[in-house]
């Protein structure tokens, strides 16, 4: 990659995280928040996105941001409050300035949004007359560099260079000021700087010298004249002016054509004065007469000098650094490795015969431990807060709150609970739903509220926490919950439950996550987009996860997710069918049966089903519903046992898929329940129907990963059974 | 476990010294009773044989998937993807993994047998039958020891893409 | 040359390595004033010449150069302040913190290496 691209790539990165910190801290102005540091982090943030749009000549994105760090400036310095009606506009203006960053990201031509409101606010302040065209005082083009017009008019007493003809010598006199020294301005380099413009010859003046006992270390009381024969005969006094460029308010400069002819001197050689370090207590005065007396060329904005900041005592920062993600990945894999490797010389172990009590077998204890530990680190190093997901929400909030006309407050918990960076991001679209969802249906309007005996404001919580080897996200609100009967009733309507059937309140409340369910009469913009819950389980089932629903009628509802804390690792049950052993999903299993103990009927001459509870499911082979023939070949390497299928090992898994009902699983026995390291199938293998992923087995073989949903599907499973409303939470968790 | 073959030069490569460009590098095997090559800068490495786990739903000829050091390595028998019988199971079995690009794929193969030099002008364009077949599999072949041999191309092998499975769903 | 550039935007750090890396320029970043002094500190030789952000969180430009110039080791770095704002009022207080020289951001590769060389006396 270009290295241009890969930090056009950084900078939209760092976007987004300014953005976060942008919305954090605008959010905490508005519940409150007065101190300075937060206002500086906003205004920092807006800051620093001009800067990086200015690198690339963004120039919308320039344009729109300096509008808004102009009215947070205003902020800053105390001239604008930051009152609701400000902070609400600052809101806004965030959120516009996220969708132009991201028009930006995708190379689509953006323009600038509408900054009516921002100006609005300054209004009322001095800057209303200064909050210009960016142009004037910041140019997003590469060569904007130039300072020195700053200090131009200090010297316009100075004799214009006149076409000269010829290469005439130029005589600059150069006289530091007291503070050019400490400034970190060098006079020789200076005059090196000039040699690459012609020759020189410099002669030291030094007739204003003060007597020794009076020399500063720090001054140079020294004057040179230096003699420069230009290389080039068009050399300007610009020119030669722009060496000096740092150094125009520190000295006193005199740039003029020599009289010709010029009489050649004597070569002097540098008079350098050897420079002592500078000595505590010599300080400067920001007010010093050489200062104040320069021109003010430009027009300066009447804001006061900003004190100058304290730093404020704070945690040592964190250090941190940047790490591609693939190495990431490579080490939790190759950690996945180790595990495998370790659990293959146990089971050799064993098998070689030796005693559960010697030194070898405590020693791989040891290593056991330190493995897993090992495993923990790897996986925190993927893991991340969800406090971005959750920051990202806030917006949704907003919009939902504006577009349906309630008012609501997000309430958030358990920001800094990490789960899998995947995971985060794979996230964002499931709890956008749930959030939308929870304002549409859930909430209240602030009359039916008030109504209600309840506060006008309508609460949402989102909050995370981690659980043993999960982490549970809920949504609540505490609007009304779910009504049962209409939920019945449109679900007999679109015949996804008997007309007649009695439900309890919980397998009602399920039926909200059924395919093509839709709870609102009228489509809405928010949620009526094509997408019911249904989506929303699908997107928590991918991640390995699990959902339920709790509602109180009245009172609220609450939606939670479990995920795992990692996607590279999978909690599953190690079957085996026709001599092969595969992996299926804890996460989609229901319950699980001997066979002996199930009841088992055949439907015609093919379908056979299983009584699980009070219903009858359907009951699939798993070799052969992965469409394996019925007749494998044994292993040659005969590292699995495989004998004849034994009934007293047969067993059924309950499973549950999102387009049919819960139906049994065939396996000739159930091996072991473990986490495995997740092996993806690459794109080479297509689409594999039936199959997730795979993973490595403890001795080394490639296990399949069975994809449940895919089974029923390949199955002919898919039509809509009339009692789907089953959704327990998985007994084995 | 497991054991990587490494390819010793042969000795039939050596001979008079010729520009190496004019030669090409190629690694013959034995599958399904023919001679083939491979271009060896396509060979990532020669693994033992192991018993593959077959995918559902998938192509007679793909054996299925072989653990290659902690990633799953696709297997096809190479053999019947050239329309012979499938090859049967055995130890003596060997798996030439080769890449193409950022693909890599295991093949099935009865031995491995050499590393030859063939001159540019050795190698022979692969004759036209019928109408011609775009998709042969092999595009050139060359004679040694009075042995055919086909160098088949590693790009025409390996299905395209995502599309290996489909239509493939009983 | 050896220049220690700080700025707490990560995309300006990364602009200003490719820029002084590709003319053979030695770049330690820093991410803020404090960082940028804790990175000097660690240096085994001290840099030619400094960069820096003025707008910074926990310590910024102003501070830094301010503690820069009381310390003696340190005396004499050139020091370049990256600014946005073309604003001579900034330019004063960093004039009056020790800084040497400004560049505007943003920068023109060229001019910001001739700047350094031009401070550094070093090619």
């Amino acid at each position: 990659m270009d290295p241009m691209d890969a930090i056009r790539v950084t900078f939209f990165e760092e976007c987004a995280e300014l953005l976060e910190s942008l919305e954090a801290g605008l959010l905490a102005l508005h519940a409150g928040t007065q101190d300075a540091d937060t206002v500086d982090a906003v205004f920092r943030a807006v800051h620093s996105i001009k800067g990086g749009a200015g690198a690339f000549g963004l120039k919308p994105l320039v344009a729109f941001s300096h509008e808004f760090e102009t009215a947070l400036d205003a902020l800053r310095s105390g001239r604008l409050a930051p009152d609701a009606a400000a902070v609400s506009v600052f809101l806004r203006a965030g959120d516009q300035l996220g969708d132009l960053i991201e028009t930006c990201r995708n190379g689509d031509t953006p323009t600038v949004p509408d900054t009516a409101d921002l100006m609005g606010l300054l209004a009322g302040t001095d800057d209303a007359a200064v909050s210009s065209d960016p142009a004037v005082d910041f140019a997003p083009v590469m060569l904007d560099l130039d300072v020195a017009p700053l200090f131009d008019d200090a010297f316009t007493d100075m004799p214009e260079a006149t076409g000269v003809p010829d290469n005439r010598t130029w005589i600059v006199t150069f006289e530091p000021l007291p503070d050019l020294l400490i400034s970190g301005n060098e006079p020789l380099f200076l005059f090196r700087a000039l040699e690459v413009l012609g020759r020189i010859e410099v002669e030291a003046l030094l007739e204003g010298l003060p007597p020794l006992g009076n020399m500063d270390p720090q001054v140079l009381g020294l004057r040179w004249m230096i003699r420069l024969i230009p290389s080039a005969p068009d050399l300007t006094e610009t020119e030669i002016e722009a060496i000096f460029e740092f150094a125009l308010d520190l000295c006193v400069l005199d740039i003029c054509l020599a009289p010709a002819p010029t009489i050649a001197l004597t070569s002097a050689p540098v008079t350098h004065q050897s420079v002592t370090p500078p000595m505590e207590g010599l300080r400067q005065q920001p007010d010093e007469p050489g200062l104040d007396s320069l021109p003010d060329t430009e027009p300066c904005s009447p804001r006061p000098p900003d004190a100058p900041a304290t730093p404020l005592p704070k945690p040592p920062p964190m250090t941190t650094i940047r790490v591609d993600l693939e190495r990431v990945d490579r080490l939790v894999n190759l950690v996945g490795e180790l595990v495998i490797s370790q659990s293959m010389l146990a089971q050799g172990m064993i098998r070689a015969g030796l005693d559960q009590h010697s030194e070898a077998v405590t020693n791989l204890d040891d290593l056991q431990q330190l493995t897993r530990d090992m495993q923990d680190s790897v996986m925190s190093i993927r893991a991340q807060p969800v406090k971005s997901l959750f920051q990202r929400m806030t917006r949704i909030v907003r919009e939902a709150a504006q577009s349906t006309g309630k008012d609501v407050r997000l309430e958030t918990d358990g920001e800094g609970t990490e789960i899998d960076k995947t995971v985060v991001e794979r996230l964002g679209d499931p709890l956008t739903h749930m959030i939308r969802n929870a304002i549409d249906h859930g909430l209240e309007d602030p009359k039916a509220r008030t109504a209600a005996g309840k506060q006008p404001t309508g609460v949402v919580r989102l909050s995370a926490r981690q659980q043993s080897d999960r982490v549970v996200i809920e949504v609540s609100d505490d609007g009304r919950g779910v009504d049962r009967d209409r939920v019945l009733e449109r679900a007999i309507a679109r015949g996804l439950v008997p007309a007649g059937k009695i439900l309890d309140a919980g397998e009602i409340d399920r039926l909200l996550f059924l395919p093509g369910f839709s709870t609102s009469e009228t489509v809405s913009s928010l949620s009526g987009r094509g997408v019911g819950m249904d989506v929303v389980q699908r997107a928590i089932r991918d991640l390995n996860g699990t959902i339920a629903i709790t509602s109180t009628e009245g009172l609220g509802c609450a939606i939670s997710i479990s995920l795992p804390l990692t996607l590279a690792i999978l909690d599953g049950m190690i079957v085996r069918s026709n001599c092969q052993r595969m992996v299926i999903p804890l996460s989609a299993i229901i319950e699980t049966q001997t066979i002996s103990a199930a009841r088992i009927e055949r439907l015609g001459s093919r379908q056979t089903v299983v009584q699980l509870h009070d219903h009858f499911v359907p009951m699939v082979d798993l070799a052969q519903g992965m469409g394996f023939p019925s007749a494998l070949r044994s292993r040659s390497d005969g590292s699995a046992d495989c004998d004849a299928a034994d009934d007293d090992d047969t067993a059924l898994l309950f499973v549950q898929s999102d387009d049919s009902g819960p139906f049994a699983i065939r396996v000739d026995a159930i091996e072991a329940q473990r986490q495995v390291v997740i092996k993806g199938l690459g794109e080479d293998f297509g689409h594999v129907p039936c199959v997730s992923a795979a993973t490595i087995l403890g001795d080394g073989h490639v296990a399949l990963i069975v994809d449940p949903a895919g089974i029923a599907a390949t199955s002919g499973l898919q039509t809509k059974r009339p009692t789907p409303a089953l959704f327990p939470e998985s007994s084995l968790q | 476990m497991n054991q990587t073959a490494t390819i010793a030069p042969s000795v039939a490569a050596a001979g008079p010294v010729d520009p190496l460009e004019d030669r090409s590098e190629l690694l013959t095997f034995r599958c399904g009773g023919q001679r083939y090559a491979v271009d060896i800068m396509s060979v990532r490495e020669i693994r033992s044989w192991s018993q593959p786990t077959p995918l559902p739903h998938a192509p007679p000829f793909m054996r299925g998937m072989v653990n290659l050091r902690g990633s799953v390595l696709p297997v096809m028998d190479l053999a019947h993807r050239l329309g012979s019988p499938p090859t049967d199971d055995d130890p003596r079995n060997v798996i030439i993994v080769i890449q193409d690009r950022a693909r890599v794929h295991g093949l099935l193969v009865e031995a491995v047998s050499d590393i030859v030099h063939p001159r540019m002008d050795q190698l022979q364009d692969v004759p036209q039958v019928g109408d011609g077949d775009d998709n042969a599999m092999a595009d050139r072949l060359f004679v040694v020891d009075d042995v055919m041999i086909q160098v088949l191309l590693i790009a025409r092998i390996l299905p395209p893409i995502g599309t290996q499975f489909a239509g493939t769903m009983t | 040359m050896r220049v220690l550039a700080i700025d707490d935007s990560r995309t300006i750090r990364d602009m200003v390595r490719l820029t002084l890396e590709r003319e053979g320029i030695e770049t330690t970043l820093a991410e803020d004033g404090l960082h940028g002094i804790e990175v000097l500190d660690g240096l085994e030789k001290r840099p030619d010449a400094i960069l820096t952000d003025l707008n910074m969180p926990r310590l910024d430009g102003f501070g830094f150069i301010e503690r820069i110039r009381k310390q003696e080791k340190y005396s004499g770095i050139p020091i370049l302040v990256l600014t946005t704002e073309n604003a001579r009022e900034l330019k004063l207080r960093a004039r009056a913190a020790g800084a040497t020289g400004w560049i505007v951001k943003p920068f023109d590769p060229a001019r910001l290496v001739g700047a350094l060389r031009t401070v550094t006396g070093l090619t």
